[in-house]
């Protein structure tokens, strides 16, 4: 008895799908589960599987072609069989159906005639009424219920149970497990929109895993709602707390910057858009996570390069211009702060760099910084865009000559100089504090425009210097 | 650490337990002047005399009643039936009695009593000598079910069962019982209801017991070949049966293959397989597979018993559809 292939249903607002492609012929021997073809909606290319094993018999909607959803698009059986000449294709057993039965064991195999999918393509979308329970129990233990016919079960000879979800089971919702449900929630990802590889196009884990985390909630159109929550009331007392060791220094060095180095700040803003599809290709490669800030560092190395007047430090009688990049990282730290220090930068990849940021951040927070390993840096970031600042100024690191300070990466209205359009761009605002004594406002500014351009046009990151 | 056979971990459990209290006793076809059908009762009779060693007539619904009347009235019998396909004809006393009393009287009465023996497939014994009960056991409220795979399991948990105020049915297996492996001497107590975690890994969770323990570990080697790390775990008893452990493993792995040597329907793994889906359910990035025999009498020719029994191929096949990653 040949079994019809149908053109599933993918989306919820799919009605008909198109046949990209057929990725086996009319005769070809098909194993249960292989993809026979894909099939082209609005959104995305997705696989057609084959529910049974056997010889393609006939390919009935050729490629390029368009059937409505439930429609046979093959048929598939033993060598030489008869197909039907008529595409009276039964509409699939919806899961609701089964699902309403819940408790009861139905024969997957459902070929029960629900409703004449081709006469009115939307019907297929209804869930039918359950069908009646047989009325003879099967043999006991026949496998039925687990759709496999023979009587060795559905754990016979394949060795588990095979799955076979109905050909095309589609209820409107997109198949998914519920492990990748689950994650989907909770990253705000929408099922609909990422091809599942597993049987039937269920969505599982792996797919999600495609998915950049970075992506934002909004690509997915359901944010995740944000809870605010404020840190608790606390008594507060009279008291004078001794000063600790890391918070001495950090008075004393400050406290020669600020009085000691005259600031001046300047302020730009980036369009981070290339910078965030940087990160998440570059998150792809599967090395390891690589966040903003990791680029952010590595932008400014690049700039400093080419401005190696910034690259600089006050001297007291002379201006010392050092002969590395080392870039510091301005880490909070519970008692404090801390600027561990990539030596280097300029000469380290990304990836190195991600790999080492993050190991210095935490041993940082650790508190097992070697000394050389947070002392002569030649200029420092410092990052408060994690806490939701849109921009800030941050004091000189002495003796260097200058300081960045990044705000938090967030779509703003923007003008769109390309298309005049206003439009939610994601952006981000981003402080440099100069001494003046070392370098002139003028210079601050063209180092900015540098690390504009670079972080804009992120990809001289990646290429080879 | 000294390393015993499965039936010699098991008779020393039993000479442990009996040289500490003077209640327990075996007893059962051929224990005593034979040394027992597969020789776990090995010299038993000559160090503890007739009192203790009791050989009883072939009559398993006689003895094991014997059983169930001696536990009620103080002592704490061992009584082993010679396989657990013979011991269909004591289900009633098993079922009807052991397992009811604490509830029926109210607890006034309990059942201290162990059933222990050989269970499932050996070498070409055929349909009726070859055949898993476990479940069948596991079925009933009042029952606990002992199925350890390694002679230190055989060892602590009989010395548990035999201590334990209820009535334990004890599983053990023809071919395990030559097997070795490294047995603390002495005081070694296994509690019921913590599964052994055989192998650690993230990629799949595998639940299996007694001989399919060492079907799912070469399982695991084999999937190790491709990179697929599979946690192996044991529950070593059915019931109770740490659940915890699996939901813990499945919460990390997302997947998870339960395999059995006996038939698929209604299964114990059926029971896993709900309770996994009850309780992990937004875990689950794959329907729980089972690999179990298949769903006939066991027949008698070699390769089709081979036929039959689960393979570390099935069980790899089932791991590499539960991960999407089938040839």
């Amino acid at each position: 008895m040949p079994k019809p292939i149908n053109m599933p249903k993918l989306s919820d607002e799919m009605t008909e799908g198109k046949i990209a492609e057929w990725l086996k012929k009319q005769g070809d021997e098909v194993k249960a589960g292989e993809v026979v073809a894909q099939v082209e909606t609005e959104k995305a290319t997705l696989d057609v599987e084959a529910f049974e094993g056997g010889v393609l018999l006939a390919v009935v909607v050729q490629a390029g072609e368009t059937a409505p959803v439930g429609r046979p698009i093959a048929w598939i059986g033993k060598a030489g069989e008869q197909v039907p000449d008529q595409p009276a294709a039964p509409a699939p057993q919806p899961d609701a159906a089964k699902e309403a039965k819940a408790g009861g064991e139905i024969s997957k195999e459902s070929t029960q005639p629900v409703a004449p999918a081709q006469a009115t393509p939307p019907a297929a979308t209804v869930p039918a009424p359950p069908r009646p329970p047989p009325s003879a129990p099967a043999p006991a233990g026949a496998g039925r219920a687990t759709g496999a016919p023979s009587p060795q079960g559905a754990e016979g000879r394949g060795g588990a149970a095979a799955e076979k979800p109905a050909p095309g089971t589609f209820t409107g919702r997109v198949p998914a497990s519920p492990a990748a449900r689950k994650a989907a929630r909770e990253r705000g990802l929408d099922l609909s929109r990422l091809k599942g590889s597993g049987p039937g196009g269920r969505v599982v884990l792996a797919d999600l895993e495609q998915v950049p985390r970075a992506a934002p909630a909004a690509a997915a159109g359901a944010p995740a709602k944000k809870r605010r929550e404020l840190p608790p009331r606390r008594a507060l007392h009279d008291e004078s707390l001794p000063l600790s060791p890391m918070r001495k220094a950090i008075a004393r060095n400050l406290g020669v910057a600020k009085p000691g180095a005259p600031h001046f700040y300047l302020e730009i803003s980036a369009d981070l858009r290339r910078l965030v599809s940087l990160r998440e290709q570059l998150e792809e490669l599967g090395e390891g996570p690589v966040s903003l800030n990791d680029l952010v560092l590595k932008a400014a190395a690049e700039t400093l390069t080419r401005h190696p007047e910034v690259n600089a430090a006050w001297g007291g009688d002379a201006i010392l211009r050092r002969g590395a990049v080392h870039v510091g990282m301005a880490v909070a730290v519970e008692e404090g702060l801390i600027t561990p220090v990539l030596r280097d930068a300029d000469r380290k990849s990304v990836l190195e760099i991600a790999r080492l940021s993050r190991d210095l951040a935490k041993r940082a927070r650790d508190r097992r910084l070697k000394p050389e390993e947070y002392q002569g840096a030649s200029f420092t970031v410092s990052n408060l865009g994690m806490f939701g600042i849109d921009a800030f100024y941050a004091i000189i690191n002495p003796p260097e000559a200058a300081i960045l300070s990044v705000g938090a990466a967030q779509k703003v209205p923007w003008v769109d100089e390309a298309t005049g359009e206003i439009v939610a761009m994601e952006r981000c605002r981003f402080g440099l504090s100069g001494d003046h004594r070392v370098i002139d406002g003028a210079v601050g500014a063209r180092f900015l425009q540098t690390f504009k351009a670079v972080v804009e046009s992120p990809l001289r990151l990646v290429a080879a210097p | 650490m000294p390393t015993l056979s499965y039936r010699e971990a098991l008779n020393q459990a039993m000479r442990e337990e009996m040289a500490r209290d003077e209640r327990v006793f075996l007893l059962g076809e051929e224990v005593g002047q034979y040394n027992g059908a597969y020789k776990i009762s090995q010299g038993l009779l000559k160090e503890f005399g007739p009192w203790r060693v009791v050989d009883s007539p072939i009559a398993e619904l006689g003895f094991c009643g014997l059983g169930v009347g001696a536990a009620m009235g103080g002592l704490r019998p061992i009584v082993e039936v010679m396989t657990w396909n013979f011991a269909l004809l004591a289900y009633d006393q098993i079922v009807n009695n052991a397992a009811k009393l604490r509830s029926m009287s109210g607890g006034q009465l309990h059942c201290p009593v162990v059933f222990r023996g050989p269970q499932g497939a050996a070498h070409q014994l055929a349909s009726q000598h070859s055949q898993v009960f476990e479940n069948t056991y596991a079925y009933v409220p009042g029952l606990k079910v002992c199925v350890p795979a390694t002679p230190r399991d055989a060892k602590g948990l009989l010395k548990t069962a035999i201590r334990d105020d209820d009535p334990v049915i004890f599983m053990e297996s023809e071919v395990l019982y030559g097997t070795k492996g490294e047995v603390e001497e002495g005081e070694l107590l296994i509690p019921f209801g913590k599964a052994d975690l055989v192998r650690d890994g993230g990629d799949v969770t595998i639940v299996a017991w007694q001989k399919m323990r060492f079907v799912a570990q070469k399982a695991a080697e084999l999937l190790a070949q491709d990179g697929i790390e599979a946690c192996v775990l044991d529950p070593r008893t059915l019931r109770p049966f740490d659940l915890d452990a699996v939901l813990a493993s499945v919460a990390r792995t997302h997947r998870c293959v339960i395999v059995e040597e006996g038939w698929p329907w209604m299964g114990s793994g059926a029971q896993i397989a709900d309770s996994i889906q009850r309780h992990a359910f937004d875990e689950l990035d794959a329907p729980v597979l089972r690999v179990t025999g298949l769903d006939v009498p066991m027949p008698y020719a070699k390769p089709l018993e081979h036929e039959v029994l689960p393979t570390p191929e099935r069980v790899v096949e089932a791991c590499r559809r539960v991960l999407y990653r089938s040839p």
